[in-house]
């Protein structure tokens, strides 16, 4: 250990603009080439840190700060004990008949207290669990005000806590999420992956069913890990990130992300369409597989409105309206001439 | 590290559930253990978090304390291990986390003992000591920046003085008080082995 000083003027003035927050880019690329250079460069940074924060950073947590840390703190440990949340069963009242969705949307509010509590004596800790079994989908409203459309067998889970310490869902199946932008990152947990974002709209597929996890970005920005992994991927707009589970391989491609999120859509509007096109947001929609020749899937235009239809029905409907014919075989429904 | 008496009450009331023991406990330790958050993250709303969530967990989860560990060394020991996870998710999004995640993830260059500077009573005391030996100019400034929580900017502009001297001289005052640390952590490590 060298005790004395032999660290460059400008060096030391970059640490102490470091220390105070107000370091540029370029400070932080220079301090950092220094850092790689010397151990004894790392060492000296190390004391000086910690001299920093021992003397200046204690200072200024004071009394006011503890202070209302403490209310935030004690505020979450009684509302430990807050009752059980309830969900409006008709997600979105105001736009179709109640009695068809009540109908439709089974879905399940549970709220089960932890293993640990049945096992100790702890507080309990509630999660709230939604789960859309069969038919339409079930548009959730968040404490922080994001909005989460939650697709057919698909479940969502978070704590009674959310929103206070941290604002984190898990999803099997299939979601789009609306993320209010707030202080605290948001972030998605699926079986494989995990996302971060901030405020934003992105869609998240991951039936278990599936060999793939899709998470597809329409707005703002999201970072994904793949669980047990390290790297993490930045999706832009319109970026698809498609996680291979056998392979646990990411691949990042450039998609129309209406194309992903078509299941949502109250109405899906089709105005002289590429049959191509249709299909893709039918797959979506319906969660199947379409066939289709690609020669007609190019040439066939067609001009239609879904809204509360059948696979079925739509099916039925681009039958009359072209030369097309319908066959199922296995899961595949296959169009042909 | 020997742990006393009144941990071991504080940890047993925290067990039977008293809050006025969660309350003690986070009056005590808050500030420090949030400067050592700030140590490896240097970002102010990450730290608080990860102090508040891990006060939380503690609550939630206080039945499986142990009395007979530290539960100092436990708080301290677990803001670290958090901060560097987070540097780990959010080194390839700022060059800064990047830069503090090579130091203390990859090149672990946090002396193990570091935090005991936060927990040190008569640090203090040594601190003011080797301040009263600095020039007067250099003592103010330091004392603004460290007392009234004042940005460099603000000090320079109340002195009327150029940001570049308010660096020089804070520069100069913490280098004397990181001799006076070392010093104190030399003693310290002495004082563990002995034990």
């Amino acid at each position: 250990m060298a005790l004395n000083d032999t660290t460059p003027e400008h060096v030391k003035e970059i640490i102490l603009r470091f220390l105070e927050g107000s370091a540029t880019e370029e400070d932080i690329t220079i301090l950092f080439r220094w850092l790689k250079e010397d151990e004894r460069n790392r060492e000296y940074f190390d004391e000086v840190n910690t001299t920093f924060h021992a003397s200046v950073t204690l200072n200024r947590f004071t009394q006011q700060k503890t202070d209302d840390a403490w209310l935030e703190l004690s505020g979450k440990t009684n509302s430990e004990k807050t009752k059980i949340r309830t969900l409006n069963p008709f997600g979105r009242p105001t736009y179709k008949h109640a009695f068809r969705i009540a109908a439709s949307i089974c879905f399940i509010v549970v709220a089960w207290f932890l293993l640990s509590e049945v096992l100790s004596k702890t507080v309990p800790q509630q999660v709230t669990l939604v789960k859309n079994s069969i038919g339409n989908n079930t548009r959730i409203l968040l404490p922080d005000s994001s909005v989460v459309l939650l697709n057919t067998n698909s479940t969502l889970e978070y704590p009674s806590e959310f929103g206070i310490a941290s604002r984190e869902v898990i999803l099997k199946g299939e979601a789009f999420f609306d993320v209010k932008k707030g202080s605290k990152p948001f972030v998605v947990k699926t079986e494989s992956i995990r996302i971060q974002v901030k405020g934003t709209r992105f869609n998240v597929q991951a039936y278990k069913s599936d060999q793939t996890v899709k998470t597809t970005l329409e707005e703002g920005k999201v970072e994904l890990q793949v669980s047990g992994g390290e790297e993490v991927y930045t999706l832009k707009p319109g970026d698809q990130a498609i996680l291979n589970t056998n392979l646990n391989k990411v691949t990042l491609k450039k998609v129309d992300p209406s194309n992903f999120t078509a299941w949502k859509e109250e109405k899906l509007v089709f105005d002289n369409t590429p049959l191509k096109d249709i299909i893709s947001k039918l797959e979506n929609r319906f969660h199947v597989t379409l066939s289709l020749d690609t020669a007609i899937a190019k040439r066939e235009r067609l001009t239609m409105t879904i809204e509360r239809e059948s696979l079925e029905e739509i099916l039925d409907l681009i039958v009359l309206s072209s030369n097309l014919r319908v066959k199922k075989e296995n899961d595949k429904i296959i169009l042909f001439e | 590290m020997s742990i006393d008496a009144d941990d071991i009450e504080l940890v047993r009331s925290l067990k039977q559930g008293d809050p006025r023991s969660l309350e003690l406990l986070f009056r005590r330790l808050y500030p420090r253990l949030c400067a050592y958050a700030q140590k490896f993250l240097h970002d102010e709303n990450d730290s608080r978090e990860i102090v508040q969530e891990l006060f939380f967990t503690i609550w939630k989860h206080r039945d499986r304390l142990d009395e007979n560990q530290s539960l100092q060394s436990y708080l301290f020991t677990s803001v670290k291990n958090k901060c560097l996870n987070l540097l780990e998710m959010k080194k390839n999004r700022s060059k800064q986390a990047e830069m503090l995640w090579f130091l203390y993830v990859q090149q672990s260059a946090d002396n193990n003992n570091s935090y005991h500077a936060l927990l040190a009573k008569d640090l203090e005391r040594d601190f003011s000591s080797a301040l009263e030996n600095l020039p007067k100019e250099c003592r103010k400034i330091f004392e603004l920046s460290r007392f009234e929580g004042l940005q460099y900017k603000e000090i320079a502009a109340q002195l009327d003085i150029s940001i570049k001297t308010v660096e020089t001289q804070m520069s100069r005052a913490l280098s004397k008080l990181r001799l006076q640390l070392r010093e104190h952590m030399t003693i310290l490590i002495l004082i563990a082995f002995m034990n």
